[in-house]
């Protein structure tokens, strides 16, 4: 039944996403002086009306579903833990994103080696290891090898930061 | 005549060499770790690609694409875990010969096969591509129109049960395909005045998001002691394989890899269909049927042979008509026309050289994997009990430097890191994030000839169904996906959650 309840949950998103999309963000997005017939907006209403239609045929599949199972009433939707999105399960998959976004940003003021170093041992202590200067270590020479191969191999330039690479 | 022993000649050089053993060794060993599919092995190496010569780059590329076939094989017989979905079929067989201490034999047996697959697979290619080649050549907007459809066609193929969220996820790549400057009249589209974005969004952030990133954070619902857990491979590699035993496979190994190239030349259905009819196809001609699934030669041979036929394959659609069979595919098409290379039925007579360098290079990928894979496979079988909680992290710095290294830019990163999420969202809810890569890719070019077919016909539908070409096209998008359709409802679960 969790099954259903997601699909329902994610009909129910795509169609709001796709109403936000047609109403808001494309009128707000693609400005275009011209009488063309065929604008540049034809081709992604098309694909939100599509997307739609499909995410209200989920929802609806869904929803037919749970009602059989006598499921799709306020009380059992409330009751049912099923229904509901365990954000706690997924702590650790946000922990790691808002981390890389703020490595990514780190990366620009202390440099590309400096960032992925201190990162990279974090990371291998978050995914399991339990001793910091063996991830310390092996993130130095991981680092060490990534930086030397696509700085002189490849002539990538990466972001210098205080230190001066 | 000049023109192939030019093509030739560019393979006789260090760096070529150098290339493909590089992109076998990696395909190999991306391959054997779980978790690490073929087409997210080359879309790692696509950004490395961009910084070498063509020859150089198509020969990692395709000896990245033959040895993570082969690859696959190796986790499957030692740690019954397939490394790549096509090799799931090699587990049956595989993993019964390891645990009676042939492990060394099984291995040996599946590099021969994948060897002598590959080799038949590219004779395939060599005699479908130009023919069809010379038919694409009558191609304008509205046939352009209807392949680009029987390209999405094929994402019935490969959704799996739920035709509706494969339609989902490959409407979803188009509109990122939207992303950027409109390609006729040249207005800016869900930029929010960002200039990063003004090129849409770059091909490696989706690639490498959707399938990298999505994968490490799936495995990150594992718990850390589960991350921190070494494979235990069963036994020694030790014991060989007689030119009787492998000889007394030829017959079976000729016939899966035709099997494996013909199904690779269908577009979507790719290399796990392959291996599985392949495998049942062994069986049903086999003189002992029933000891399949107990540890036989036949039950590697027959999967192996047409996993790796099926590279030849599904490069046909991709250098005739430009379409992408399957995700690697995709990815190959993107790697080819960052090196000016541009898929499709011109490319037969416009560079002709390039053409042959793909046949050539698959040739010598083929080749290498033997030599590579008969010295390696000890080695490799030790790469396999790679901890998960060292290899995820290093696999993540790896796709930031990748995306950032395209264009120098920590936004194309950022957005990689987006679209991971996305990618993990989607699979969290059971979405096949196949049909988002196939469909991103063809975006730009079945928007611009459907809007072109409709302005060339005052905005008729009449264009598409009065060209016979495109008629075909559009009947046979149909009737494929209908047939998709049937196939996906009436397969057992199993083979389901494998597409």
């Amino acid at each position: 039944m969790e099954k259903k309840f997601a699909d329902l949950r994610s009909g129910i998103v795509i169609v709001l996403a796709c109403a936000l999309i047609y109403f808001w963000l494309i009128p707000a997005q693609i400005r275009y002086r011209g009488q063309a017939e065929i604008g540049p907006d034809f081709f992604p209403r098309l694909l939100v009306v599509c997307g739609g239609i499909c995410g209200a045929i989920i929802a609806f599949q869904a929803a037919m579903k749970l009602k059989k199972a006598g499921k799709l009433t306020p009380k059992a939707l409330l009751a049912d833990p099923q229904a509901r999105v365990n954000f706690k399960k997924y702590a650790r998959h946000g922990i790691f994103l808002g981390s890389a976004i703020l490595y990514m940003v780190a990366m620009q003021y202390i440099g590309f080696p400096a960032a992925s170093v201190i990162y990279l041992a974090a990371l291998l202590l978050f995914f399991g290891h339990s001793k910091p200067l063996v991830s310390l270590a092996l993130s130095a020479v991981y680092v060490a090898v990534v930086y030397l191969v696509f700085t002189y191999a490849f002539k990538i330039s990466f972001p210098k930061g205080f230190l001066g690479f | 005549m000049d023109i192939l022993i030019e093509s030739f000649m560019q393979f006789v050089s260090i760096q070529v060499i150098l290339g493909i053993v590089a992109g076998v060794v990696v395909g190999i060993i991306g391959g054997g770790l779980p978790g690490i599919s073929p087409s997210m092995c080359i879309a790692l190496l696509l950004p490395i690609s961009l910084y070498l010569p063509a020859p150089v780059a198509i020969g990692l590329m395709m000896g990245s694409y033959q040895g993570s076939m082969f690859g696959g094989s190796i986790s499957a017989i030692l740690i019954n875990t397939p490394g790549t979905a096509s090799a799931a079929a090699t587990t049956i067989d595989g993993y019964q010969m390891a645990l009676k201490g042939q492990s060394g034999k099984a291995l040996l047996m599946a590099l021969y096969a994948s060897c002598a697959g590959g080799l038949i697979g590219t004779v395939i290619l060599l005699a479908m591509a130009k023919p069809l080649s010379t038919i694409a050549l009558k191609f304008g907007p509205p046939e352009y129109f209807g392949l680009m459809l029987l390209s999405l066609a094929l994402i019935a193929g490969i959704s799996g049960k739920s035709l509706l969220k494969g339609l989902v996820s490959g409407l979803l790549g188009l509109f990122l395909a939207v992303v950027g400057m409109d390609p006729i009249l040249g207005t800016r589209r869900f930029t929010f005045k960002n200039i990063n974005l003004a090129d849409g969004l770059q091909t490696l952030s989706v690639f490498i998001g959707v399938f990298a990133l999505s994968e490490i954070l799936t495995q990150l619902s594992e718990s850390r002691a589960q991350l921190y857990k070494k494979a235990d491979p069963l036994s020694v590699v030790d014991n060989k394989l007689s030119f009787k035993e492998f000889w007394g496979q030829r017959m079976n190994i000729l016939k899966s890899s035709i099997i494996g190239a013909l199904i690779g030349v269908l577009p979507g259905i790719g290399g796990s269909t392959a291996c599985f009819v392949a495998y049942a196809e062994a069986q049903r001609g086999s003189k002992h049927p029933e000891k399949f699934g107990t540890g036989i030669l036949d039950g590697i041979a027959a999967p192996e042979s047409a996993n790796n036929a099926v590279a030849g394959g599904a490069l046909v659609p991709l250098l005739t008509l430009g379409i992408p069979g399957d995700v690697v595919t995709a990815i190959l098409v993107g790697a080819l026309i960052a090196h000016g290379i541009k898929p499709g039925p011109l490319l037969f007579i416009e560079d002709i050289g390039s053409v042959y360098t793909i046949y050539i290079a698959l040739f010598f990928a083929v080749i290498s994997l033997f030599f590579i894979g008969k010295l390696g496979i000890p080695v490799f079988a030790k790469v396999v009990k790679l901890r998960k909680a060292t290899l995820l992290p290093m696999i993540f710095i790896i796709c930031v430097v990748g995306t950032y290294s395209n264009r120098s830019n920590i936004f194309d990163a950022m957005m990689m890191i987006g679209l991971g999420a996305l990618g993990f969202i989607l699979k969290k809810n059971r979405f096949p994030i196949a049909p988002l890569v196939i469909s991103f890719v063809i975006g730009a070019q079945l928007e611009m000839s459907l809007r072109q077919s409709l302005i060339l016909s005052d905005m008729s539908l009449a264009i598409f169904f009065t060209r016979p070409i495109a008629l075909v096209l559009i009947v046979t998008s149909v009737v494929f996906c209908y047939f998709m359709v049937r196939r996906n409802m009436k397969a057992p679960p199993s083979a389901k959650e494998e597409n």
